[in-house]
């Protein structure tokens, strides 16, 4: 299966891209799973914070993606 | 009532808000929390709109490297306080705005305190730990808070507790903040981008005010200025965030008079730091200099204190420090708050040490 990862913010700035396209063994994948072979790729990840979303909508790490799913590591801003 | 309608005639005859949306604009009380980045564009455009009254807070001086992107500010303002010169400035550009300056930061001490009867209160603040505060206390209210943050070419945009819709923890729950926790080093901004989302920020308090469109609650718009993209996230109300937040802002209401920080003076730092009891904490990065070369101070930089501190004691005494105080108080209040009992921070920090003889 394929999902499409984008990055904002720190998460970004570690990842040095704004998005990518990953590819999965099956058809079904859950949030925590991707996000540990994510901090694998990027171990700088694990020290920042981040929630979730699929396809523009915010979610739980007990999510269960589909192939072409589009999923967002948002982390807060800070700068004012 | 001439030079009224003249000023706002342009927008009056906007069947949308007419005369009776301009009474609305007259009758209202915002509070902008910030007068940096985001603030100056928040209240030159809320004034200019003629909301009645505003209430502007922040503790903070002008500085020159304010000016690419803070537009009240001059250079004859460096070392003035912004909320005295933003006050100035935003009063002389619509005299029939009522200025209500709060020269502090905005904390849980003085947070129930300055908030009192504003309607909405504009998130213009540049650390997470403020945010918290801002959500925890609207929520306690039951106002709406309109929310903007940046990062270099990047802006997030949202509405909380709108309507008792969702909150900021809904969004971000707290429980890894201190990891991202931002300190005093600046990322670096493009001038423009403050500005960008001030005036988005400005838009969603006139639509609150005037109940027109569609007020951004339970979305948060994310801005790329150097693409020009705008993308839109869905969030719902997290009952249990929620409820830590109400739980939190409660707790501030109750304790907002015995619940101070504790900070120690310079001299009273120096006899600590001969106290192998105690607990001392370098929370500056590890390139930050210089260093102090005392034996029980252990270097931590402040995304690592939490972890470190995992076993201690909640009741050992700590003593944290940092360049000026700013970063040690806030990991404080943080610490505090997870259970903490014993902790003070350095006043004013390396800062204050350093004009102290030894």
């Amino acid at each position: 299966m394929t999902v499409i990862i984008k990055y904002f913010g720190l998460i970004a700035d570690i990842t040095q891209r704004k998005e990518e396209i990953l590819f999965f063994e099956g058809t079904e994948k859950s949030i925590k799973s991707i996000q540990s072979q994510l901090e694998e790729k990027y171990p700088e990840i694990k020290n920042t914070s981040y929630s979730f979303a699929v396809n523009q909508t915010l979610v739980k790490e007990d999510f269960v993606l589909s192939d072409n799913d589009e999923m967002a590591l948002l982390p807060p801003f800070a700068g004012g | 009532m001439t030079t009224h309608s003249k000023r706002y005639n342009r927008q009056t005859i906007l069947p949308e808000i007419g005369i009776s949306g301009q009474e609305k604009l007259t009758n209202a009380k915002v509070l902008v929390i910030g007068a940096g980045g985001l603030g100056c564009p928040v209240l030159q455009n809320l004034v200019a709109a003629g909301v009645g009254c505003i209430g502007i807070v922040d503790g903070d001086i002008v500085e020159e490297t304010n000016l690419h992107r803070q537009f009240l500010y001059t250079l004859n303002d460096i070392e003035k306080t912004k909320v005295s010169i933003a006050t100035s400035v935003v009063s002389h550009q619509n005299p029939e705005v009522k200025i209500i300056p709060y020269s502090n930061y905005f904390t849980e001490e003085n947070a129930f305190e300055i908030v009192s009867d504003y309607q909405i209160i504009v998130d213009c603040t540049d650390n997470l730990m403020t945010r918290y505060l801002i959500n925890d206390v609207s929520l306690v209210k039951n106002i709406p808070m309109v929310y903007a943050s940046i990062h270099k070419f990047e802006g997030q945009l949202s509405v909380f507790n709108y309507k008792s819709g969702p909150t900021y923890r809904c969004l971000f729950p707290e429980s890894n903040t201190l990891k991202t926790f931002p300190n005093c080093n600046d990322n670096g901004v493009l001038g423009v981008l403050p500005n960008t989302l001030g005036v988005m920020q400005a838009n969603e308090v006139l639509k609150i005010i005037l109940g027109i469109g569609e007020v951004l609650s339970g979305k948060l718009l994310l801005y790329n200025a150097l693409n020009i993209t705008f993308q839109t996230i869905d969030f719902q109300i997290n009952e249990t965030e929620k409820k830590i937040g109400i739980q939190n802002g409660l707790a501030i209401l109750n304790h907002s008079s015995t619940n101070g920080i504790e900070t120690i003076a310079a001299a009273e730092f120096f006899i600590e730091v001969a106290n192998k009891e105690t607990v001392i904490i370098d929370i500056r990065e590890n390139y930050e200099e210089p260093k102090l070369a005392f034996e029980n101070i252990k270097l931590v930089p402040l995304a690592a204190v939490e972890k470190y501190l995992e076993n201690t004691n909640p009741n050992q005494k700590i003593i944290l420090f940092c360049q000026v105080g700013d970063r040690s108080k806030l990991a404080v209040n943080y610490l505090i708050n997870k259970g903490f009992t014993n902790l003070f921070h350095l006043q004013n920090g390396m800062e204050a040490l350093e004009k102290t003889t030894i």
